[in-house]
């Protein structure tokens, strides 16, 4: 702890002093927005540079950019995947606002190829490492399962990231469980990013515009979960033509509107989802009163507000039904909303500020003789939250803020009729609040050094407002405490440091290090592995302490031949405190006292991540292998001893490849392979009142069969006018039929119950896709 | 618990399309044998108080029974007499004579080979099970026949229960293990819902119900039998939660007993 607060201390006065170096400078600004001419959409991440000098910058998450230099001339490049580069001369005597509009790259003039420079969000310079980055129209060819683009999906083909489950949008990150991941659709925090159990997400590929993934080196405006961030982008609607597009595949259907209110000024963006499985099982008569669908709604307005004022108004909601002959019913699902207002105060100062309102609930209804139920959880969070970001000059970036969460979790909810066999339960409800201010300054202290150093100061105030408990080691209560609502009944606070570095070897390699600390006060607790919508969220409590990470990783980056491949490697090691695992036996349903059927322990991970990309020509794709290792210790569990997290697959190889053969064809393929994941087989077993039974030495201790899988893609460009644009996709899921085990069971043989039989499930063998995509 | 895997149970279907399900073998450890007890003290003039004591097997084998024989059993009511039950068949230790009161802490200890085990469990009061009624239950696509018990618990918390289900006389290999946490006070209607689709009832078929009114380390002992141990990959591997003393695993129980039948009509 003594060296945890030297290192705190030493950072803080590092921050400090290299902002103050910064200032007093002489320097004029050029500053503005990057958009696309075609749509007016803001490019997120284009890249500023002046020839002849190693200065440069980046577009930020609104297109902003900022870019202080000596007075002289200057060559200024702009560029971004898929448009054409743009290059401004000027000569800079003032403070000077250029506003910059790219054109969409047209494939068709300059053959077949494809350049994705920026593509996979590494880059060999600057200090940002343990990013994965991938766009939606580089998502678009490579295959996945029923053909339903899904960017939480594609994801899993990068190092680090692996899936949750065969056909799962769920994902381990470097060694973490799912709720460690921060996925924020347009700032708002979606607690259940699954639609069925998981296999599909909740992003409509055809309303966002791109995903970053954080692994490590997390920029100190986020914070809040340990092993990632995943920051999803909605798109903001076309401002300068109105645009409808759609597709029809096999399991959904989804339109999208799009276009200017006020053409430069104003625009609007409307996405709808529905599944229409549903439609098939209607068919029959019988089954008439069951449900089985969900859909989502994507909706953005953006407003110009003068020069130097932008506003955004982004909305989501998703649902999934569920029902079976009017006796079980169940309903859950996410809605989100996010306003922003931009402003410019001036060519040096941007301001973001935010209100961002999210729910997530669902209902489950039972009716059953006499019997009707209702069970319902649900949790909400108010966000108020400010960034600021500064360019004090060329060399020198302060981005500064402050975020503050309200929590309100209804923890669990069943009431039943007066018929019924239950008696209505209300559990308290818990509020918190979660605050945060954070500072970060980038610096470029030589032409081959840049560093960011930067902290997030986090507080966490379990609030008052129902009973809280305290109990003994076995989890017995021993004191029930009430306290008023208002009241604060305890207090956490954690200074999370976050520091990179990055140093150019030369002008195509570099190597990279970073330090990230994160803080988790919102946990998930769960007894499955898939996703499961009835899984709850707990804040910290007075028993309940925030998860703790600390991450050190390196890395080298490398450009080959021209920038046609690109070559990565990253190494970790992130430890974690106070992560959870529950009691033996522990009832977690509806439990009051589900603090009592915790667990708390360490954990930790490790692993090297390889990716080689081949970024230019008819062939693109990529190589990508991580050999890591994820461990858990808690006291209570495997004798105290440290065991396998059920997510450590030492081995992991993603091979990504897509061919455009012509104008009119692309092909792709994928195929993965990873150790199968860490389980528990019985040792023995027995007989207890006629019941089999099996007995379990070691937690984690034994493992899956490997999974394997090949994926084929083929795209075919129907027509494509400068009004029109159909195609088709066809897609081939396991196209070699790999048996992949999703599930073991022991159990008695059906006809013959004296002996045991190893039963393996498979879920997708050849599974066939097809989809139609249209645009005008 | 049951609904949260009924619905788990119901995503799989979804994609029983393409899913498909064989039998394969692993690799497995065994671990040295251990001592496992199966022991009841039941109010059951007919029953008694029966021990079984046995050792667990390798998985691959079949299911019959390692018995733990030559062993000396006794159970003492509160601070009373201390009852032997002597082994009547192997591995089988009972004495039809030893018939439990409401409301009596019997405890039992196991000698064998040097080693001591020992538990001790309250009989608690005994629920009367009031009626069963036969009733339609959708299954997936199906509608089904499945059989509720009606009884009333008592108002005040502490009641536990754990049923079984016989179908002609074989056992129901599925868990119903309840406490009393959102039941308190009510009249009882939940149908026993069995998992196997080869149990499925038909018509003609004798239903057997057996209610045991259990304490609460009986009920945690059931509740997280059927959470953990059941092979099932639902829900992480563990062993039951045992109430046997010593370096053992199993359960020991002060159970009422109760049976009624009903068939398929």
């Amino acid at each position: 702890m003594k060296l945890r607060k030297s290192i705190n201390a030493l950072l803080l006065f590092l921050l400090l002093s290299s902002i103050q170096k910064g200032f007093g400078q002489k320097n004029y600004t050029i500053s503005g927005s990057v958009k696309s001419k075609n749509t007016g959409e803001y490019i997120i991440g284009a890249s500023v540079k002046v020839l002849n000098s190693n200065a440069g910058t980046t577009s930020n998450e609104y297109g902003f950019y900022s870019i202080s230099l000596a007075p002289n001339s200057y060559q200024i490049v702009f560029s971004s995947l898929g448009k054409s580069p743009d290059t401004l001369s000027i000569h800079l005597v003032s403070n000077i606002e250029k506003n910059i509009s790219l054109l969409e790259a047209n494939y068709e003039l300059t053959s077949v190829t494809v350049t994705s420079s920026k593509s996979s969000g590494r880059s060999v310079t600057g200090s940002q490492m343990g990013i994965e980055k991938i766009s939606v129209q580089e998502a678009k060819n490579i295959p996945v399962i029923f053909g339903e683009k899904d960017l939480l999906k594609t994801i899993q083909l990068l190092p680090g990231i692996k899936t949750a489950g065969e056909g799962n949008s769920g994902i381990f990150v470097r060694g973490g469980s799912t709720d460690q991941n921060q996925i924020i659709l347009d700032e708002a925090n979606i607690y259940n990013a699954a639609h069925l159990f998981g296999f599909f997400s909740t992003f409509n590929s055809d309303a966002i515009k791109d995903i970053a993934v954080y692994k490590g080196g997390m920029p100190a405006q986020y914070g809040g979960r340990l092993s990632s961030v995943l920051d999803v982008r909605m798109n903001e609607g076309n401002n300068q033509n109105t645009s409808v597009s759609g597709s029809l595949g096999l399991i959904s259907a989804k339109l999208n509107v799009e276009g200017p209110i006020q053409k430069n000024k104003s625009s609007f963006l409307i996405t709808g989802r529905r599944t229409y499985a549903d439609v098939f099982l209607q068919l029959d008569e019988k089954s008439k009163e069951n449900q089985l669908y969900f859909y989502d709604l994507n909706a953005k307005l953006n407003y110009e507000l003068g020069k130097k004022d932008k506003l955004y108004l982004s909305g989501y909601f998703g649902k999934d039904l569920l029902g079976f002959n009017n006796q079980f019913k169940t309903n859950w699902g996410n809605g989100t909303g996010t306003f922003r207002w931009n402003h410019i105060f001036n060519s040096r100062l941007f301001l973001n500020s935010s209100l961002i309102f999210s729910n997530y609930n669902y209902e489950f209804k039972v009716k059953n003789g006499t019997n009707d139920i209702r069970i319902f959880s649900q949790i909400r969070d108010w966000n108020v939250k400010q960034d600021y970001q500064y360019s004090i000059n060329n060399n020198n970036n302060l981005r500064f803020g402050w975020s503050s969460i309200y929590h309100i979790i209804r923890p669990g909810e069943i009431t039943g009729n007066a018929t019924s066999s239950i008696n209505d339960n209300i559990q308290d409800k818990r509020y918190s609040f979660e605050n945060a201010v954070y500072a970060s300054n980038t610096l470029k202290p030589s032409k081959n050094l840049n560093i960011t150093i930067g902290a997030r100061l986090s507080a966490f105030n379990v609030m008052g407002g129902g009973d809280f408990f305290d109990i003994d080691d076995k989890g017995n209560i021993k004191d029930t405490i009430a306290y008023a609502k208002g009241a604060v009944v305890k207090t956490y606070y954690n200074l999370e440091p976050r520091v990179s570095l990055g140093y150019m070897l030369n002008a195509n390699t570099s190597i990279k290090a970073a330090y990230t600390r994160n803080a988790q006060y919102m946990h998930q607790i769960t007894n499955s592995n898939g996703s499961n919508p009835l899984d709850k969220w707990a804040s910290t409590s007075n028993i309940i302490q925030p998860q703790i990470s600390n991450q050190f990783s390196v890395g080298y980056y490398t450009n080959i031949l021209q920038n046609a491949y690109e070559f990565t490697a990253e190494a970790y090691y992130k430890e974690m405190e106070n992560v959870l695992d529950y009691r033996n036996g522990a009832d977690l349903f509806l439990n009051e006292t589900v603090e009592a059927q915790l667990l708390f322990g360490k954990g930790r991970a490790y692993g090297v991540e390889f990716m080689l990309k081949k970024k230019t020509g008819k062939l693109t794709g990529w190589v990508s292998y991580t050999l890591s290792k994820s461990e858990r210790k808690i006291t209570g569990i495997n004798n105290n001893k440290w065991y396998n997290a059920t997510q450590d697959r030492p081995h992991d190889i993603s091979i990504v490849g897509i061919y455009q053969i012509s104008k009119k064809w692309t092909l792709s393929g994928n195929f993965v392979f990873y150790t199968g994941n860490a389980v528990t087989f019985p040792s023995g077993k027995y007989q207890v009142n006629g019941q089999t039974a099996y007995y379990y030495n070691s937690r984690n201790a034994d493992r899956m069969p490997n999974y394997h899988r090949l994926d084929f893609g083929a795209t075919m460009q129907l027509k494509k006018t400068k009004k029109w644009s159909k195609e088709l996709v066809f897609g081939l899921y396991n196209a070699y039929g790999r048996e992949n085990a999703y599930a073991i069971n022991f159990k008695d043989n059906k006809d013959n119950p004296n002996i045991t039989e190893i039963r393996q499930t498979t879920l997708f063998r050849w599974v066939p896709s097809i989809s139609y995509n249209f645009k005008f | 618990m049951e609904k949260k895997h009924s619905i788990l149970y119901l995503a799989l279907l979804l994609f029983s399309v393409t899913s498909c399900e064989k039998t394969i073998d692993l690799d497995l450890d065994t671990t040295t044998p251990l001592i496992v007890v199966d022991g009841e003290v039941t109010n059951s003039v007919t029953l008694g108080s029966t021990v079984k004591l046995s050792y667990t097997n390798k998985v691959k084998s079949d299911n019959s029974i390692v018995p733990l024989t030559g062993a000396t059993v006794t159970i003492q009511e509160d601070n009373g007499t201390v009852y032997s039950l002597p082994e009547t068949a192997t591995g089988i230790y009972q004495n039809p004579g030893l018939v439990g009161i409401t409301g009596k802490t019997y405890h039992l200890k196991v000698i064998t080979n040097g080693v001591t085990l020992t538990s001790s469990s309250k009989m608690p009061v005994m629920v009367n099970l009031d009626s069963l009624v036969v009733e339609d239950f959708p299954f997936f696509d199906k509608t089904v026949k499945v059989v509720t018990p009606f009884y009333n618990d008592p108002k005040g918390f502490g009641n536990n229960y754990n049923l079984f289900m016989f179908k002609n006389g074989r056992l129901i290999k599925d868990i119903f293990a309840y406490d009393d946490s959102f039941i308190d006070g009510k009249k009882i209607t939940f149908p026993l819902i069995y998992s196997r689709e080869s149990d499925e009832f038909k018509k003609g078929d004798v239903i057997e119900v057996v209610m045991n009114c259990i304490d609460y380390a009986n009920y945690k002992y059931w509740f997280s039998f059927s959470q953990s141990s059941t092979g099932s990959p639902l829900a992480v591997p563990d062993n039951p939660i045992s109430n046997i003393t010593g370096n053992a695993i199993g359960i020991f129980g002060a159970n009422t007993y109760q049976k009624k039948n009903i068939v398929i009509p």
